[in-house]
């Protein structure tokens, strides 16, 4: 009886079982190795730098359940910061009011890669790479590479450095999206097709999936969700830089296959991914408390994305 | 004649418990035209394969010339003089003919290839074979027919012993298929033997010597031809038994459900008209490419026709999609289950899910306790063999994972339901299952449109038959017709002068985006006319005329630009990125992608540096030493790559930023400086003609790689791989060296790139690199190469980096920063894409004109 129980152990709930015991692990490492790690200020410190992850990791988990990838995610997320910068500061209007239009901006960025990927039959993941270039370059551009700054008074900034029991607001609307996007993940018609589309393109066609109708949306999803990040960044920060953004496209991507999203599509957890980007934080933070220089970070991070794939591609091997 | 060249000995092979070929026994003799005949499944393609290598037999012994062969791949085939042309082209579809048939086998002369003798042996067997095939054209830009002859001519160029025809002229025409059996005789007067495989009876008592029946897998007959006629052959194919035993009960005939009339797809059906009742089971049939899929998938939305209707019910739809069948009752269960049918790693409950999910749903979310329930039901109702419909696909047999998808469908409640061959690859048991469902469904009123790749189902099943042959209805026969008077009709010789290219299957196949046009003009230009056209159709005067341009526009604008010094600076930026450009040309050749160039330039500097000034170590073994690193990051993406099987895009994503780890850690994030004066980092300050060394070192590298790019092996392989990687391992290429390889040069080019670097700047600084990778795959896309591979132009990178270094500069020049130039890269990089695409997407619609007009 008990065996079959651990037999029927779905994949997903494995992979969120090896994901939270690797948290776990780094934890105890890093609390026995830091004397700083285990403490209330660096793990409220921890949620909210996890806030943007979050929601960028999040927009990827659709991408990746179509079987793309989209490297562009962190430069639409700083065009958009640095749009709603601006327009805040020449304006002089609150920045409540331009904060939709940091998402639209998102949003169109993201739809546009989708057309063009769609219409040129070419994996998203190569035209995004043009598109960043794109992106940062219109970013660059429009801040003539300074950082934006100076934005004055508003609620909106009140809100995003504001807590509420202790934990930073933007945590909060992180949260709810996650939470909001997992329900929608497992109920929704839409994400549904888009599982269908990565786990067998074709055969979804002959379902009835509007394929390319579908990625588009999808592509516009994650340009939201980016545009979503850049807005509570903005909030919290109050100023821009032309230079943010830059990596987030691979660790939204590491935590999506951490979480277990598969790079061949078809397979994706929202939960799974929150873990994901929890576990590579707390690895970024425990490594910056131990003192290691930004190299080691860097390094870290390119190797938990060859790392996280490879095992990926090890495992289903095994099972497949 | 009289000795056997080829000798079976029991030879077996199994697929998963599936007997493919049992205990087939027998001999080829030397130089004849040895025919195998046989059904479809009858195991005549896999013995073929296994002839060929592609797979290895499990029991018995095959002998070629009394010794003994079990070839591992089709290498080695080839190398015993085993030559199988198969019945899916696998062409490289990017390169000209000569490069296609001496693919894997390239003639060399001292290491390098010998491209006069190639193109000239080229020449010579397609001018033997009396064929006008233009040799510089990319075959994916000829005809089936065409490119039928250079897999033909690719086996010949190997003095093949023993030739195998696998169904080789159901891509040709009456012409074509007539030279085909002049070379025929031709080969065998050579002492060639031919294995030959057709379905077409008179062609086959044409040219045969003798035939061999199969059945089941098994061996039956051989017989000469001499001494037996079509009628015996049919009757040994067939056997005594029939293997299908079923009858239907009588089913109440209701009103017409679904109509087609005068419906035509040019190409492939014209002019099919046909109906179906409630309770009635229509079955189609032909040979392969006879156009009846055609058909269902017109039916079902996935193409369009040109002309014609479908009714349903009295009412008159247009099936844009396959969402408008379905809405319009119409379910179709695809014959592929593992690539149009099902989702093999879901479970039951959500694939038969996926076809209710809009009509379940309601505000657009899934309505899962409805759809487990149906899903239980049809599981239930169908008999599937499993746990729990939380059963994933793969822990089901073929027979159960049949009725899934059929329960996916039947779940729909369609009322015209079309079963593409749903039996195949199952058991006899579940087979009997589902023509007990078929039955049943019929007396419930279903109409059904059947096909199969087994003619006794259909007569047991179909009440009407309608026969296809070449894109026609030829004609329909009643429920009880013999097995015998249905292969006459499809397979027999009538009519067979009709309609030329109908057997145009592929679609969208991409040319190289060299943009020769098709030259199909009447008139023949002077030599020189033609060398000054060829010239000018060149993708690469274009980007040169551009760079030419902004070039002049830069010098008119900029009073400044053109002078000494910024032409000294644009040189040698230029000089520097061009050899990680050069280096992605290689790679993109091979279809891969190296986003790491950048920051293994800036790991190799800072290391250089490190061991000159800390080490104290000669500057020129230190150079030697930061080439080598930069070799070793190469290989190690290659390694990556090849061991987890991953696009090199993904990997050197994170190889990337590992290298930037990497080079932070080597400099500390500070700049390295205080290098010692002299050797080799007064490079850049050492003027040749007024021009510095680095920018002849970058030129001279560039001449090495075009030598190497043009006339070695390697870089023959990479383009072939680039274009068909299957392809390529068929004929023997090793691919997965060939990635590492490919990976590793570019890793060199861009250590050497740091060493000019290192003496231009003569320190290591944190930051140079960062965007490197993006300018050198702008360069390489705007030049000409294919992201993707199979084609591309060293030239074309050459001026491709002089367009990009010089609009950099230019920018820098009136006043835009760095912003522009990002922007600059990403927006040239997408329009070189797009332009590509639309030069590949245009000679095919000019094909299907041609046919067009052809018919």
């Amino acid at each position: 009886m008990r065996y079959i129980r651990i037999r029927k152990l779905k994949k997903e709930e494995k992979n969120g079982i090896m994901v939270l015991a690797g948290i776990l692990a780094v934890s105890i490492l890093f609390s026995c190795t830091t004397a700083t790690f285990a403490t209330g200020a660096n793990f409220l410190r921890l949620l909210r730098q996890m806030v943007i992850m979050i929601i960028i990791a999040t927009g990827m988990t659709f991408v990746v359940s179509t079987g793309e990838m989209d490297i562009s995610v962190g430069a639409i997320y700083n065009l958009a910061v640095n749009v709603m910068a601006l327009l805040t500061l020449h304006t002089g209007l609150s920045p409540w009011l331009w904060a939709p239009v940091g998402i639209l901006i998102g949003a169109a960025c993201g739809g546009m890669n989708g057309v063009i990927s769609t219409s040129l039959g070419l994996p998203a993941i190569i035209i995004t790479l043009g598109t960043s270039y794109v992106y940062r370059g219109a970013t660059f551009v429009l801040t003539g590479g300074y950082s934006v700054g100076n934005l004055g008074k508003s609620t909106f900034f009140d809100f995003g450095t504001g807590a509420f029991l202790g934990v930073n607001n933007t945590v909060y609307v992180a949260l709810f999206v996650v939470a909001v996007s997992a329900w929608w993940m497992k109920r929704s018609v839409v994400c549904r097709e888009f599982l269908a589309i990565g786990s067998n393109a074709n055969a979804s066609r002959y379902t009835g999936v509007p394929v390319k109708g579908r990625k588009i949306q999808n592509e516009v999803l994650m340009g939201g969700f980016a545009g979503l990040a850049a807005v509570l960044s903005l909030a919290f920060m109050a100023s821009a830089t032309s230079e943010g953004g830059s990596g987030y496209e691979m660790l939204a991507i590491t935590a999506v296959v951490a979480g277990g999203g598969s790079t061949e599509g078809g397979s994706a957890s929202v939960w799974g991914t929150l873990g994901g980007i929890a576990l590579i934080m707390i690895i970024k933070n425990g490594l910056m408390l131990m003192g290691m220089s930004t190299a080691y970070q860097e390094a870290t991070e390119g190797f938990l994305l060859v790392f996280a794939i490879a095992m990926q591609r090890l495992m289903h091997k095994r099972t497949g | 004649m009289g000795d056997k060249i080829l000798e079976m000995r029991n030879v077996c092979k199994s697929f998963h418990q599936v007997r493919a070929v049992r205990n087939v026994s027998f001999s080829i003799k030397r130089g004849e035209v040895h025919a195998i005949c046989g059904e479809n499944g009858a195991g005549k393609s896999t013995l073929m394969n296994l002839i060929a290598g592609v797979y290895r037999y499990d029991e018995g012994e095959m002998l070629i010339d009394g010794e003994s062969y079990r070839p591992k791949d089709p290498a080695e085939a080839r190398g015993r003089g085993v030559n199988i042309v198969f019945q899916e082209l696998s062409l490289f579809s990017l390169q000209t003919a000569d490069k296609n048939i001496f693919a894997g086998k390239e003639i060399t002369k001292a290491g390098l290839l010998a491209h006069r003798e190639m193109k000239e042996k080229t020449a010579r067997t397609l001018q033997e074979m009396e064929l006008a095939i233009d040799g510089d054209k990319p075959v994916a830009q000829l005809t089936i027919g065409q490119r039928q002859w250079i897999e033909i001519a690719r086996a010949l160029a190997d003095e093949a012993k023993i030739l195998i025809l696998d169904e080789p002229n159901s891509a040709l025409n009456m012409y074509e298929t007539e030279i085909l059996f002049g070379l025929i005789e031709e080969l065998t007067v050579k002492g060639i033997t031919i294995i030959y495989i057709s379905h077409r009876m008179d062609e086959v008592f044409r040219i045969a010597d003798r035939i061999t029946v199969m059945r089941d897998g098994s061996y039956i007959k051989t017989l000469e031809v001499k001494e037996t006629s079509v009628d015996e052959i049919i009757a040994l194919m067939l056997g005594k038994e029939t293997k299908c035993v079923f009858t239907r009960s009588a089913s109440e005939k209701g009103q017409v459900v679904a109509e087609g009339k005068n419906i035509t797809v040019s190409g492939k059906i014209e002019d099919i008209s046909f109906c179906v009742r409630q309770g009635e089971v229509l079955g189609l049939c032909g040979l392969a490419g006879s156009g009846y899929e055609t058909l269902l998938q017109v039916l079902f939305g996935l193409v369009r026709m040109e002309s014609g209707e479908i009714v349903m019910e009295g009412e008159r739809i247009e099936n844009r999609t396959p969402l408008d069948a379905m809405r319009h009752h119409i379910a179709m269960v695809p014959s592929d289950r593992r690539d149009t049918g099902l989702m093999t790693e879901w479970s039951i409950e959500k694939n038969i899910a996926q076809s209710l999910l809009r009509i379940t749903s309601r505000r657009g979310l899934i309505h899962r306790k409805e759809n487990r329930k149906i899903a239980e039901e049809y599981v239930r109702g169908l008999n599937v063999v499993c746990k729990s419909v939380e059963d994933s696909m793969v822990e089901l047999s073929g027979g159960n994972q049949q009725k899934v998808l059929l329960a996916k469908w039947l779940a729909t409640k369609p009322k015209l339901l079309i079963l593409d061959d749903p039996t195949r690859g199952i058991d006899v048991g579940a087979k009997q299952e589902i023509y007990q469902l078929i039955d049943k469904l019929t007396r419930q009123g279903f109409a059904v449109i059947l096909t199969s790749s087994e003619i006794d189902e259909l007569t047991a099943l179909s009440d009407r038959i309608m026969l296809f042959k070449k894109g026609r209805h030829i004609e329909t026969v009643q429920a009880g017709a013999s097995k015998g008077e249905i292969l006459k009709y499809i397979a027999g010789n009538e009519g067979e002068a009709q309609a030329r290219g109908i057997n145009i299957q592929e679609e969208g196949e991409k040319a190289c985006a060299g943009g020769e046009g098709r030259s199909g003009a009447g008139h023949e230009p002077g030599r020189w006319g033609k060398r000054v056209k060829a010239v000018f159709k060149k993708k690469e005067i274009g980007v040169l005329i551009a760079a030419v341009i902004v070039f002049l526009g830069f010098s008119m604008m900029v009073p400044s630009f053109l002078s000494g010094q910024n032409v000294a600076v644009i040189l040698k930026q230029m000089s520097i990125l061009g050899l990680l450009t050069y280096g992605m040309t290689f790679v993109f050749c091979a279809g891969e992608v190296d986003l790491s160039v950048g920051m293994v330039l800036n790991a190799t500097m800072a290391f250089m540096a490190l061991l000159m000034t800390k080490g104290d170590m000669n500057p020129w073994l230190a150079v030697a030493a930061g080439l080598l690193l930069a070799t070793v990051l190469g290989v190690i993406n290659g390694l990556l790559a090849v061991a987890f099987s991953l696009s090199t895009i993904v990997v050197t994503l994170g190889t990337m930023s590992i290298y930037r780890g990497l080079s932070l850690l080597l400099n500390g994030g500070r700049t390295i400086s205080g290098l010692p004066e002299g050797s080799f980092l007064i490079m850049a300050r050492v003027k040749i003609f007024g021009i510095s060394l680095i920018a002849w070192i970058s030129l001279a590298v560039f001449f090495l790689l075009l030598f190497i790019f043009k006339n070695t092996k390697f870089s023959r392989h990479l383009l072939l791989m680039g274009d068909n990687g299957q392809a390529a391992g068929k004929m023997g290429i090793k691919t997965n060296l060939l990635r590492i390889g490919v990976m590793a040069l570019s890793g060199f080019l861009s250590g050497l790139g740091a060493v000019l670097t290192l003496s231009n700047l003569t320190s290591a600084d944190t930051t140079t690199g960062a965007d490197y990778a993006m300018s050198a795959i702008g360069a390489a896309v705007i030049g000409g190469t294919k992201m993707g591979g199979g084609c591309g132009s060293m030239w074309g990178s050459l001026i491709g980096i002089a367009l990009v270094t010089v609009i950099q500069n230019g920018l820098v020049f009136l006043g835009m920063q760095s912003g522009w130039r990002s922007l600059f890269i990403g927006v040239t990089m997408i329009a070189a894409i797009f332009i590509d695409t639309a030069v590949e997407r245009r000679p095919v619609k000019k094909e299907k004109q041609l046919l067009n007009l052809q018919q």
